[in-house]
């Protein structure tokens, strides 16, 4: 296992009497992609504006790239961020913008525009750098928040909500982009969503948390389990001739149920879909495919955070 | 170094975004005619040289300060409900750089005010050997008037929960400071000079109209200049002491 | 005849005894300058020192401003300055104070400007020498002179707005 590239301990935060986010504690490793999931108000914002220095704890610490927190200057040199609902400065240009930050990251102009330069090509907006961000769709600025976290090379990059707001299209283009980083730069990356394939897709590790508090971590595979599907479901294809067949014998099995649609029917069972299959088989029908749901990220999810909408 | 690349984007956008440039041009205008109808002497009846340059340089420092103030009281509260304050937070810059930067913004806005005023002044104060003075007065007074009201623009909108609180609660400011001037009557009394010389602004108003439109010497009144001294210093002292701490994501008084 | 002399003299030395106050208190009032030129609408300043010459304190004091016309143009005292009376505080023996008066200059011609003293008493007022002041006659700005002006900086300005725009539209 690599090193720990960000740890919390028991991190809190009250907004007056309210707590948002109630002794967090959890590492990260170099490299790896952590999903932060968990329904509206569950603190996902408050904890990573918490870890990149922007809001200052109530409680407990934490360190970034082996900075402690009482050294936030250090870590914001150290971290990109795409905050949640960020705003741009509608009058300057994509170049511009992105040469501007990294001048505040400490490099030189000639620098800065190189850095700019490649930072646009990389998240796809190499022809649009010399036009105002106010004509960029929002799938544009999000990825030009992107490069602006990234302009200063960071060890770990914080995304809140970084689909939020954008067709599938721009879904899929902003989610390449972070598997991009993750892969090709080594980066360590926190991303905040709602969008809980997204975490499948791209994340390696995910964290649950729910009223504050951190409910469940670990990979996608580990999370998973932790909550089994309470009932298993699959899908049987057969000739279209033998549906009606493939039903009865399915239904004859005691606590399964089926329904059909053309050539396929989808069976669900309390116990497991071996005997489901034998049965089909014992009736002689001729079966084309036969796929198993497994178990899925949304049911742990749900279960966690005790049915809040994701 | 981070302040001024702070500086130097905060007036790029300020001066090539249209806003700082279309500003100008008005006051620019407003010039013109209080020129015109001075030099003219149809309207603005029985005006002196003296007074016609005292009134264009009264003009330019109102609309000076009053254009600072503005500008600063969008600094940081704009910025927030814009959502690009967080961008900037999330830099290394200090706060402390962040509110330099801004400041020097704004006062670029005073300074451009200034320049365009020169040749106005030029023009009507060509033949009673005013023009120095009066150039000198303003960048004096005008100087120290828009600096502490840039300053407390600036703290105003790092307190404010919106840019529209900001906005409003430092015009009402700068309106209830202001609206002493238009009292003639005011030094006469000794309460009423007192209330001149607290307030900077009636202050520094009052020691330009004694020096250019009265002949006084600049030492003969110095005691005038006390309250915009005293606001500049003071404002400068309360933006370095509590900036840090007030320049962050949310507004408001006891937000988090 | 000797004895009225001698009870004369009797008096005057009592009054010198119980009123020695009023009996050798004397101001003197000054001027700054003796010749001022302006224009109408011109303010000039007046200053003036009052001195205690005498040897005793004197009461509270009363300085006035005055405007005489030397060439029968019509003075209005008003409109010269809004506060020709300003109160002195009592001056000891050899104090000075000084007094100021802002005067505006509202017709052209030759005046006379002179501060008088009143004593809080029937003392004889003191007169500070005249100031010859010599108004000219309005001297009028050319509009031609500063019509330009107030064209170009417009139009310059104008200029600058209509290239940032137009950079913003180049941008788009």
């Amino acid at each position: 296992m690599s090193g720990v590239t960000l740890e919390a301990r028991e991190l809190s935060k009250w907004f007056g009497s309210r707590t948002a986010v109630d002794s967090v504690s959890f590492t990260v490793h170099e490299g790896e992609v952590i999903g932060l999931l968990g329904p509206n108000g569950a603190g996902k914002t408050t904890t990573i504006r918490m870890l990149s220095t922007v809001l200052a704890p109530t409680g407990g610490d934490f360190a970034v790239a082996g900075v402690p927190s009482s050294r936030p200057a250090e870590i914001r040199a150290r971290i990109g961020v795409l905050p949640e609902s960020a705003g741009y400065p509608a009058y300057q240009t994509g170049l511009e913008y992105l040469m501007y930050h990294g001048r505040l990251f400490g490099l030189s102009g000639d620098e800065a525009r190189q850095t700019a330069v490649r930072l646009l090509g990389q998240v796809g907006l190499a022809d649009r750098g010399q036009s105002r961000i106010a004509t960029y769709s929002r799938g544009m600025r999000q990825r030009l928040g992107i490069a602006r976290a990234l302009v200063n090379n960071p060890s770990v990059v914080f995304l809140d909500e970084p689909t939020l707001g954008l067709d599938p299209a721009g879904q899929r283009e902003v989610l390449t982009l972070v598997r991009t980083i993750a892969e090709a730069r080594g980066t360590t990356v926190v991303l905040s969503t709602h969008t809980l394939p997204e975490v499948e897709q791209v994340c390696s590790a995910v964290l649950i948390m729910n009223q504050g508090k951190v409910v469940v971590s670990g990979s996608v595979a580990e999370v998973t389990s932790t909550e089994p599907a309470s009932r298993q479901s699959g899908r049987l294809r057969v000739p279209p001739g033998e549906v009606t067949r493939t039903a009865e014998a399915v239904r004859r099995v005691p606590g399964v149920s089926a329904e059909v649609s053309k050539d396929v029917v989808t069976v669900t069972s309390a116990d497991g879909l071996n005997d489901v299959l034998s049965a089909v088989l014992g009736a002689g029908v001729t079966v084309l495919s036969f796929e198993v749901d497994g178990a899925r990220l949304s049911d742990a999810f749900l279960a966690m955070t005790r049915g809040g909408t994701p | 170094m981070n302040a001024r690349v702070i500086a130097g984007q905060e007036c790029r956008d300020l001066w090539l975004s249209g806003r700082g440039p279309v500003l100008t041009f008005a006051y620019a205008v407003l010039l013109s005619v209080v020129t015109y109808l001075a030099a003219t002497n149809q309207i603005l009846n029985f005006l002196e040289q003296r007074e016609s340059v005292n009134l264009v340089l009264q003009i330019a420092v109102a609309v000076g300060v009053l254009l600072t103030l503005v500008v600063a009281a969008d600094a940081i509260s704009g910025e927030r409900e814009r959502g690009t304050l967080e961008s900037l937070l999330l830099t290394p810059v200090s706060r402390g750089a962040i509110v330099l930067g801004k400041l020097v913004a704004a006062m670029s806005l005073w300074a451009a005010v200034f320049v365009v005023a020169l040749p106005y002044l030029w023009v009507l104060g060509k033949g009673v050997a005013v023009v120095g003075e009066a150039v000198l007065l303003g960048l004096v007074i005008g100087t120290l008037l828009a600096l502490s009201m840039a300053a407390i623009g600036l703290l105003i909108s790092a307190r404010s929960s919106t840019n529209k609180v900001s906005l409003a609660a430092s015009l009402f400011l700068l309106l209830a400071l202001f609206a002493p001037t238009q009292l003639p009557a005011m030094p006469t009394s000794s309460v009423g000079d007192l209330l001149v010389r607290i307030n900077p602004v009636t202050a520094g108003m009052h020691y330009i109209g004694l020096v250019l439109l009265k002949g006084h010497s600049w030492t003969q009144d110095l005691s005038y200049l006390i309250s915009p001294v005293v606001a500049v210093l003071a404002t400068a002292v309360a933006l370095a002491v509590t900036g840090p701490r007030i320049v962050r994501l949310t507004g408001g008084v006891g937000s988090g | 005849m000797r004895s009225r002399i001698g009870t004369r003299l009797l008096l005057a030395l009592l009054v010198l005894t119980l009123f020695p106050a009023m009996a050798s208190a004397t101001v003197e009032v000054a001027v700054s300058e003796s010749r001022i030129t302006g224009t109408v609408g011109q303010y000039l300043n007046i200053r003036s020192t009052v001195t205690n010459t005498g040897s005793s304190p004197t009461g509270k004091l009363i300085a006035h401003l005055n405007v005489a016309s030397l060439n029968d143009v019509y003075v209005d005292l008003e409109d010269w300055t809004a506060a020709p009376t300003q109160s002195l505080p009592p001056l000891r023996p050899g104090e000075r104070a000084e007094v100021s008066w802002d005067v505006q200059a509202v017709n052209a011609g030759v005046f006379n400007v002179y501060a008088v003293v009143l004593p809080n008493g029937s003392e004889s007022l003191s007169v500070s020498p005249p100031i010859h002041v010599d108004v000219a006659g309005r001297r009028t700005l050319s509009a031609g002179g500063a019509l330009p002006i107030a064209v170009i900086v417009p139009i310059l300005l104008g200029l600058a707005v209509f290239a940032v725009r137009r950079r913003l539209r180049n941008t788009a």
